[in-house]
């Protein structure tokens, strides 16, 4: 009954139009990713949802005519040209506004083109690892995860974390070298799926 | 494929992205108590950890709420609630909750017994939206092990019903399965917040829709669905339970939930389930008919208790016949049963309805109500009490009678929303009365001047109170002496007064006296005493002297705390006040978190049209805008408006208020046209009411001079501005923070029209007195001190401005962080001045310092 939604069918079904779910599973999917982009860009959090709308409007405007190509289309750097430009909008709207009621002399710098390239990679690989982790969460035990959030992500000592969690040492080691082989093949296949 | 593609082949790289990862969400929360925090899941709430209980070494599981920019006020209530509700059940299938408190960064944390378990949708292969990837097959449990699982699931909720529990959101991402099948139940307490969300989203179009509210949708019984939160009760989560078996054992909904938000909602209300049995073939007659007794569209035909349908279930197991099965008569009798049942609750239900705004199930839960009902009692009690005794006092029935009628008919609470020109002709004869009739008796003429005096204070007929109120307590002073009980109070009233009208150091002095004259003769932690440093800490915000204010809030409210713990109004009071201090302190993260409480104590105290409950949330609406939390303030405050509009009339104090503030807020938001009406509005009325001297009339003046300007009708800006520094300056002088604001903005101003010498004649000025008023080192005199800094680099004088911008720059440091935006402001300029200089090297250390932060590096404030 739950159809593998693959990225493909998404932007599809966004194209269409005329299917409500595929909006949902689109923010769902990139609502995180490109609300940390545009908080990073420094837009208030009261404008972020607003970023969001505006890529959503967008895309359903640009997607009917949208042909997926796996081959030469990189859906990824499609999204990024849109939310960025989303995002400036925003910015530019605000600047126009100026000055401030409290004691202040707000004077806040662009980021340059190149800086907005390297964030948006960032947010995308970490995005890619936030989907595989949630996918590598429910296919390992609490217990595991906990470890390897422990030892890998937070760096702790491995003696240290096994005590914290009442392990040995050795299924410390053996969920990190678990979580890191399966979390690189969930993302060779999500970078792959995404075109 | 491209090098950056390859980064998650490599370990190493994999391991900085995740520790990075783990940056962006912050650190590991510290709590007290708790030692080796773990982190073991986050979700839509919150982030679960596992920690050791350091007093009983046991492993606890703590959930902490997300703060900040991730978690809406919504879900921080939702947890509140949740946290209030659970506490007090103990039963092997629900979590239980140990305790709850807040951590040092101002997040609210539950700690619940750790259960090593699994999400029952994840194990009973019943995943909603399943991972695209994921390799698990979708492979459903044996029939019988799900039964048995479901009864136990159903003592568990029957358990919390008993408690006045409804779950209200049932759903198998709610439900843990331990290694020894044991279901253990999260989560209950969704509650009143989730039905209110269910509304809100109704009234939208659908793609903003959170994930975290569809996610419930499904297990939403009709009465849910059709958003009739009257008739959500017990039944609700018995047909939620039926999902939730419909879906272990056929591995479907019983109807389609795919398409839109609003089809699913009426595929909810009108579709009958597919038979179960056409679904898989080990479910006999007996299970469907069970499960679909369970999922009737009627609550009324539904199982009337969860315990009834876990015996069903077991009669089922053990192989005797069922309940269910014997339809028209057990259902007459369980109508008629029911009925009786119900009724108890429904009066109960009803008269809270009578008191409190809005019923919802978790109202049921009978701790809450009572106290809430006793709380009324006693304030009930102590008002008949207190009319007693002025009774009491006066000895001619005339005056008896006066009395009464003006108690009854004049507390302008009970004129709530009606036309106030009866009430002021009344107030007008009562006070002539007084003057003329009773002049031979100083405590009758005391205490009707006090009554008098506050409802005129009421009516923002600031005048005629300060008449009043000014003649009781000279008449006090004269009669009694200065430390007498009366004369205490009446001082305490009229400084409340003064304070209100804007007579700060008069109101000083009279309030100072009387909190001297209450310790000595009534004691330090006597409820006068506490009363009038609740006051005066008011009138200390008032006149800027901020840290005198916030400590005298923080020990006045200790002491209530201590004393009279039960006294929540007060405390309320405090709360809100302490509440907009720190708001203006920058600490509006408490600020939120104490006007929320201020706000829900008032509601269900006084009730949500109350005059004290509109300005506690219109005091909200002022945190959450300084929250940046721009879409919510506004609505409250659109909302605050309107009741204030309502209740209180176009001309009142918070009518006034709250204009400003909605203005100030679509101005904070860019919509500077539209804030300029409202400001307009504000300052035209608080001109009529209050005269242009007034501090709160000078504030819209800085306000509508700032809008102008943002629009680039710079003269009439500039125009506003000099008018409202010079009053300033006339009547309270150059020493204040109202004057600082003024004379900053019109520095701004004229800095736009590039009159840049007068420009740094004024913010040398205001530096100084900054320095003076807030301190040296204080960050706002930083920032003022920048800006001069900025003008005097435009005018050439680089060395001048680069010491005063270091020196701003490492304050600015210190008190904000590096990655403050205030802080990298200062540092751009630093940039700037660097450029012209011509130290290239500088420059460039300070343009990257200037340069936005990456998240999670510095996210902490």
């Amino acid at each position: 009954m739950n159809p593998v939604t693959t990225h493909a069918s998404l932007l599809v079904r966004l194209g269409d139009g005329s299917d409500p779910t595929a909006w949902r599973d689109f923010h769902t999917r990139y609502g995180d990713l490109i609300r940390r982009f545009a908080l990073r860009q420094n837009l208030p959090p009261s404008d972020i949802d607003d970023v969001l709308q505006d890529v959503l409007v967008i895309l359903t405007k640009n997607m009917p005519g949208f042909q997926y190509d796996p081959a030469k289309g990189r859906f990824r750097s499609y999204l990024k040209t849109i939310v960025v430009r989303a995002v400036f909008r925003r910015f530019r709207q605000k600047r126009a506004g100026g000055g401030q009621v409290e004691i202040e002399k707000a004077d806040t710098e662009l980021a340059s083109d190149a800086e907005v390239e390297d964030l948006w990679e960032e947010e995308w690989r970490q995005y890619h690892l936030r989907l595989a982790m949630s996918v590598v969460r429910t296919e390992f035990n609490r217990l595991d995860i906990a470890a390897f959030n422990a030892y890998v992500s937070q760096g702790s000592a491995a003696a240290e974390t096994a005590e914290a969690l009442g392990l040995n040492i050795d299924q410390v080691y053996q969920a990190k070298s678990r979580i890191i082989k399966r979390l690189a093949e969930l993302i060779e296949q999500q970078i792959e799926e995404e075109g | 494929m491209s090098s950056s593609s390859d980064w998650f082949q490599d370990d190493s790289q994999l391991q900085l992205e995740l520790q990075k990862q783990q940056r962006s969400y912050g650190h590991t929360p510290a709590i007290e108590g708790y030692d080796q925090l773990q982190e073991l899941s986050r979700g839509g709430q919150g982030i679960v950890y596992t920690a050791i209980q350091r007093s009983t070494r046991r492993r606890v599981a703590i959930k902490v709420l997300l703060d900040g920019q991730l978690a809406s006020a919504v879900s921080r209530l939702r947890f509140d609630r949740e946290i209030d509700l659970v506490a007090g059940l103990r039963h092997p299938n629900i979590v239980t909750v140990y305790d709850s408190g807040v951590t040092a960064t101002g997040q609210t944390y539950l700690v619940m017994a750790y259960v090593d378990g699994m999400p029952l949708d994840e194990v009973a292969g019943i995943k909603r939206i399943s991972s695209p990837l994921s390799q698990a097959e979708n492979s459903l449990l044996d029939v019988k092990r799900v039964l048995r699982l479901w009864a136990a699931i159903c003592d568990g909720v029957n358990y919390a019903h008993q408690h006045g529990v409804i779950h209200r959101d049932l759903k198998p991402s709610n439900i843990l399965l331990d290694a020894h099948d044991q279901p253990y139940i999260l989560d209950f307490g969704l509650a009143k917040v989730e039905s209110d969300e269910l509304e809100d989203h109704l009234a939208v179009s659908t793609p903003t829709i959170t994930g975290q509210f569809l996610g419930s949708v499904p297990w939403a019984s009709p009465e849910q669905a059709r958003g009739d939160h009257r008739a959500i009760d017990v039944r609700s989560d018995i047909y939620a339970l039926g999902v939730i078996c419909y879906q272990m054992l056929t591995g479907k909904f019983p109807y389609d939930v795919s398409g839109n938000i609003h089809t699913v909602l009426s595929n909810i209300l009108a579709d009958s389930p597919i038979k179960p049995s056409s679904l898989r073939s080990q479910i006999d007659n007996e299970v469907e008919t069970i499960l679909l007794k369970s999922l009737s569209k009627e609550p009324d035909r539904r199982y009337q208790t969860a315990g009834a349908l876990a015996t069903d279930i077991r009669r089922y197991l053990a192989g005797e016949p069922i309940e269910a099965k014997r339809d028209s008569a057990w259902y007459a009798v369980r109508k008629t049963l029911r009925r009786y049942q119900f009724a108890a609750w429904a009066l109960a239900a009803g008269v809270v309805l009578s008191l409190v705004f809005a019923v919802t199930a978790w109202t049921l839960y009978q701790q809450t109500n009572a106290a809430r009902l006793r709380a009324q009692a006693e304030a009930e009690d102590a008002l008949v009490a207190r009319q007693q005794e002025q009774l009491e006092t006066q000895k001619a029935t005339q005056i008896r009678m006066f009395l009464q009628e003006m108690l009854v008919s004049i507390t302008p609470e009970k004129a709530l929303g009606k036309d106030v020109t009866i009430l002021l002709e009344v107030l007008g004869q009562a006070s002539a009365r007084v003057e003329s009739e009773l002049q031979d008796q100083p405590q009758v003429v005391v205490e009707l001047d006090v009554i008098i005096g506050r409802v005129f204070q009421n009516l923002s007929r600031y005048e005629e109170a300060g008449h009043h109120l000014q003649r009781a307590y000279d008449i006090c002073k004269q009669e009694y002496g200065a430390t007498h009980d009366l004369t205490i109070s009446v001082a305490n009233n009229l400084g409340v007064l003064l304070t209100s009208a804007g007579k700060l150091e008069e109101a000083e002095t009279t309030l100072r006296a009387a909190l001297e004259n209450s310790k000595r003769v009534r004691g330090e932690h006597s409820r006068s005493t506490l009363e009038v440093a609740g006051n005066l800490a008011v009138l200390l915000k008032q006149l800027s002297k901020l840290e005198e204010a916030e400590s005298l809030f923080r020990t006045t409210i200790r002491a209530t705390l201590e004393h009279f713990p039960d006294d929540a109004l007060t405390l309320a009071t405090l709360q809100n006040n302490l509440g907009t201090l720190l708001e203006g302190l920058h600490n509006p993260k408490e600020a939120e978190v104490l006007l929320r409480r201020t706000v829900e104590a008032r509601s269900q105290l006084l009730g949500p049209d109350h005059p004290d409950t509109i300005r506690a949330r219109a005091n909200l609406a002022g945190v959450l805008t300084q929250l940046e939390r721009f879409a919510e303030a506004e609505t409250v405050t659109r909302e605050v408006l309107t009741a204030s509009r309502r209740v209180m009339g176009t001309d009142h104090d918070l009518t006034m208020t709250v204009t400003n503030t909605l203005g100030h807020l679509l101005y904070v938001r860019g919509r500077h046209e539209e804030a300029e009406v409202f400001f307009e509005e504000a300052l035209d009325a608080r001109m009529r009411n209050l005269g242009p001297e007034h501090p709160f009339t000078l504030v819209v003046m800085n306000n509508l001079g700032s809008c102008l300007q943002s629009q680039g009708k710079l003269e009439a800006a500039e125009k506003i501005m000099r008018r409202s520094v010079e009053i300033v300056e006339r009547v309270h002088g150059a020493q204040n923070l109202t004057a600082l604001i003024g004379m900053n903005n019109l520095s701004t101003v004229l800095n736009s029209q590039e009159k840049y010498l007068e420009a740094q004649e004024l913010q040398a000025r205001i530096s100084k007195i900054a320095a003076a008023v807030l301190g040296p080192d204080n960050w706002q005199t930083a920032l003022l001190q920048a800006n001069h800094a900025d003008t005097l680099r435009t005018l050439g004088k680089l060395e001048q401005a680069e010491t005063q911008l270091l020196h701003s720059y490492g304050v600015l440091k210190t008190s904000l962080g590096q990655s403050h935006r205030q802080t990298r402001s200062v540092a751009n300029m630093l940039a700037k001045l660097f450029e012209e200089a011509g130290q290239p090297e500088q420059a460039g250390k300070y343009k990257s310092l200037a340069a936005p932060p990456r998240v999670g590096e510095d996210a902490k404030q």
